[in-house]
């Protein structure tokens, strides 16, 4: 602790959670990694950073990046040629590392922290890889990090609810989960469909009942969702839909966000989620359609998943998914996985090509519902990192959001079909800096319950990111002039400068601790560890000091609902 | 021709990132500037002067004073001569798609590998992967020569798609696993598990073996080709003798049938 304040003066403060009057410059004052209130006279300022009327930011959040765990290591494994190709050595301030789209942990912290992201979340810890995870994580540096923990393929959780579990004992064993796999959220992935999958089921709809338990995806859904709701987890049901990739998917898009009937949900990597059949290729855009979905529903929040041009790869716990597309492997390689029975895990590299029809209509898809979906407060900016491409060509997205003429221009060089196909080159809408940093930072923070996050009042956490005004928005956003941790400069024009340790996000709902009872039994006839030595203490995310828990409140009846 | 000698000045304290030095890289730069290059030692860097006295004016040829801890030698030459007097460490040549590096002494781990042309000579004995693939690459070798006068170790032409590897000695277990073209060359005992997994070229080799169980015999024949290969390695430098004189008949089997495969197994009579 220190008495002295950080002074960063004349800065344009582009914070969408204050009304501004008109943009002024305003001075910030940073004390005890917290931005503070504006001190009195006599107080004493310490640095004093010159901001020259540049634009300042709350540091930015990735609500869904794939970026630790057990899917990601087998990417690693999977494409040891890009890492070959990728390294850097120590350089006495950063330690050695390699990967562009799978990158090693402490190069995942350094490049994000480069760009002026201070947080990330890894959305799809399965609980039996919660360890893992959070041991890779703990050596992502600098970031704050949190995981979802995935669960509605689980075989104790579909031979409960198969049995006529109460929806209390599902809310017992969902906050039990959160707690025993110290996350900050639930994602369920293809509802169903990874158990179904591995009944021989290689495609499942919203109503179509599971092979072996019987019960619908829907079932599995809106349970899921009110457990949440019920347990005030601020961060509602992450859900990554049926049928993904398949033409026509739009329809069970359509389907959940009704069947979630007003219930708040996050649908995450969108773009993957709202393809038509029409056209000769009996494949077409129904961004149109799933944006004005979203629209009509305000508990809906999305993330898009926009895909990049480029070598990437695919990693998902969606195995019916990724076994269907293994034949479009680039290069020619793939893996496909259980994990403990409990979920499953499919790794297939791929090259998304400006000149294929598919890929450039992803493309457009992609931008189409950035562009359509009125309420930036609503739709946050992700590419499903390593998914749709690595989150180090955010800075390009930003800049295709924000200056339309650019935008044309890359119409203009993909599959000429794609134009003809998509109502992409006659959207008008471009980003504004305070949309952007709504959709960047106080959007995925509210959606996610960070009361002391994405936004620079007094009190919130001195995640400060400070940019040059610079036409050219990719370059703006791929080299911030300062970034500020916990109130520490950690980077200068996009160059790391120090290094450190964030906090692992955590929520904390109250339970029935009886739930152990029935889970005891469950976990010595069929998992592979005891239930004791199941749950993750504490202990092992402080890893004496090194890390650190930030235990996210659970929502109260006097917060507005999402 | 010019020729630009490396001299080492005393006995290496780690490995050493030799990979710069091609002398197609090196033919631009003044002997200073080629002092002053940095060259990766384990985690930090020296200077090319450091380790070495040069002589001579940069060219086509380079002659290196070999050091079993000198890795990378030759990695990604596209031209000119390498000449090595003493060995080389691991991974000589790998990824060259033209020129020539010649080891007088032996070669360590994954020499040649994933090489696209050139021609590699090792006049010692190899280590395991000669002649292979980096991890993850779906193809090996997929073009140029290896001759090595010495044994080698195991996986000699792993996933070879297309070349020559000559091998006068023994090899390890596991020669050409996975190949899917090309011609491997042995010239004394073939270790254990040779062409498993094999789904075509050709592996030449003298005396008795037991197959794996995926090769079906054929019998005996006689194979006017083995004529024209032996007329082809009579044109080349540096095959080693072992190879040569393979001609008339050979016993020949067909697999790795468990993987689909038509590669063949030559014991030349």
């Amino acid at each position: 602790m220190s008495d002295a304040y950080t002074l960063l003066r004349g800065g344009r403060v582009c914070d969408p959670t204050v009304s501004t009057d008109g943009g002024g410059l305003r001075d910030l004052y940073l004390k005890d990694g917290r931005i503070a209130a504006t001190p009195p006279q006599d107080a004493r300022i310490g640095e004093v950073v010159d901001l020259d009327g540049r634009i300042v930011m709350a540091g930015a959040i990735d609500i869904h990046s794939h970026i630790g765990g057990g899917k990601v290591n087998l990417a690693r494994l999977l494409l040891p040629e890009e890492h070959r190709e990728h390294a850097s050595g120590p350089d006495g301030l950063r330690r050695s590392g390699s990967g562009l789209f799978t990158p090693s942990s402490f190069v995942t912290g350094y490049r994000y922290a480069e760009m002026g992201y201070t947080a990330a979340f890894e959305p799809a810890m399965l609980p039996s890889n919660a360890r893992h995870t959070h041991l890779e994580l703990a050596d992502v540096p600098i970031i704050d990090k949190g995981c979802y923990a995935v669960l509605g393929n689980d075989d104790f959780l579909l031979e409960r609810l198969a049995a006529g579990a109460t929806q209390s004992e599902v809310n017992d064993y969902v906050a039990w989960t959160l707690h025993a796999t110290q996350a900050v959220g639930v994602k369920v992935v293809n509802p169903g469909g990874i158990s179904a999958f591995k009944f021989n089921q290689r495609r499942l709809d919203l109503d179509e009942a599971h092979p072996h338990y019987g019960i619908t995806p829907r079932r599995i859904l809106t349970t899921l969702a009110t457990s949440l709701s019920d347990l005030a987890v601020p961060h509602p049901l992450h859900i990554h839909c049926n049928n993904l990739g398949i033409p026509g998917n739009e329809a069970v898009t359509r389907d959940t966000i009704a069947a979630l009937d007003g219930l708040p949900a996050h649908l995450t990597h969108l773009q993957f989620h709202s393809y038509g059949t029409e056209g000769d290729r009996r494949f077409s855009s129904a961004a149109a359609e799933i944006a004005e979905a979203v629209n009509r529903s305000p508990n809906i929040s999305v993330d898009v998943g926009q895909i990049i041009f480029g070598q990437t790869i695919t990693a998902s716990a969606d195995i019916m998914s990724q076994f269907r597309n293994s034949g479009l492997a680039s290069p020619r390689k793939w893996v496909c996985t259980d994990i403990e029975c409990d979920g499953g895990c499919g790794l297939v590299p791929f090259r998304y090509r400006d000149k294929a029809f598919v890929n450039a209509l992803q493309w457009a898809i992609g931008l189409e519902l950035f562009l359509l979906i009125e309420d930036p407060w609503r739709v946050y900016l992700t590419t499903d990192h390593p998914n749709g491409g690595p989150f180090t060509s955010y800075p390009h997205l930003i800049r295709l959001l924000m200056d339309r003429s650019f935008r044309n221009e890359q119409l203009a060089r993909i599959n000429p079909d794609v134009a003809a196909h998509s109502r992409l080159g006659s959207l008008e809408r471009e980003y504004t800096l305070d949309e952007i940093a709504i959709m960047t930072r106080a959007g995925p923070a509210r959606v996610l319950g960070l009361r002391d996050r994405g936004h620079l009042r007094p009190g919130a956490v001195a995640d400060v990111v400070v940019y040059d005004d610079l036409p050219d928005r990719e370059a703006m956003f791929a080299a911030p002039a300062w970034v500020f941790k916990n109130g520490r400069p950690v980077a200068r024009n996009g160059r790391l400068t120090a290094t450190g340790w964030g906090d692992t996000i955590v929520v904390r709902p109250e339970f029935d601790p009886a739930i152990e009872r029935r889970l005891k039994p469950w976990f010595e006839d069929h998992q592979t560890v005891r239930l004791g030595n199941f749950r993750i203490a504490d202990g092992e995310i402080l890893d004496h000091g090194r890390g650190g828990l930030s235990i996210v409140p659970t929502l109260t009846a006097s917060d507005p609902c999402f | 021709m010019s020729v630009l000698s490396f001299r080492l000045k005393g006995p290496l304290t780690g490995r050493i990132d030799a990979s710069p030095l091609l002398p197609h890289r090196l033919a631009e730069l003044a002997l200073s500037e080629i002092a002053a290059l940095p060259l990766r030692l384990g985690r930090g860097h020296v200077a090319v002067g450091d380790l070495f006295d040069l002589s001579g004016n940069p060219g086509d040829i380079v002659e290196l004073e070999g050091d079993e801890r000198l890795d990378f030698v030759g990695a990604g030459l596209a031209g000119g001569i390498i000449r090595v007097a003493g060995p080389v460490g691991h991974r000589a040549g790998t990824g060259m798609s033209g020129g020539s590096l010649l080891v007088e002494g032996a070669a360590g781990l994954a020499a040649g590998a994933s090489m696209q042309g050139g021609e590699l000579i090792v006049r010692g004995d190899a280590g395991n992967e000669l002649g292979g693939a980096l991890p993850g690459e779906r193809a090996g070798m997929t073009g140029g020569r290896i001759l090595v006068h010495g044994t080698c170790g195991d996986r000699a032409g792993e996933r070879m798609r297309r070349g020559l590897i000559a091998i006068g000695g023994n090899t390890g277990a596991y020669a050409a696993l996975h190949m899917n073209a090309g011609s491997l060359l042995i010239g004394g005992r073939p270790g254990a598990f040779i062409g498993h997994g094999m789904r075509n070229g050709t592996i030449l080799f003298r005396g008795e073996i037991d197959p794996l169980p995926g090769f079906a015999d054929c019998g005996l024949n006689r194979l006017p080709f083995l004529s024209l290969l032996d007329n082809h390695l009579s044109g080349l430098n540096e095959v080693p003798p072992a190879c040569r004189g393979l001609t008339g008949r050979a016993r020949r089997w067909l697999g790795d049938r468990g993987f689909g495969g038509r590669g063949e197994l030559l014991a030349c009579l």
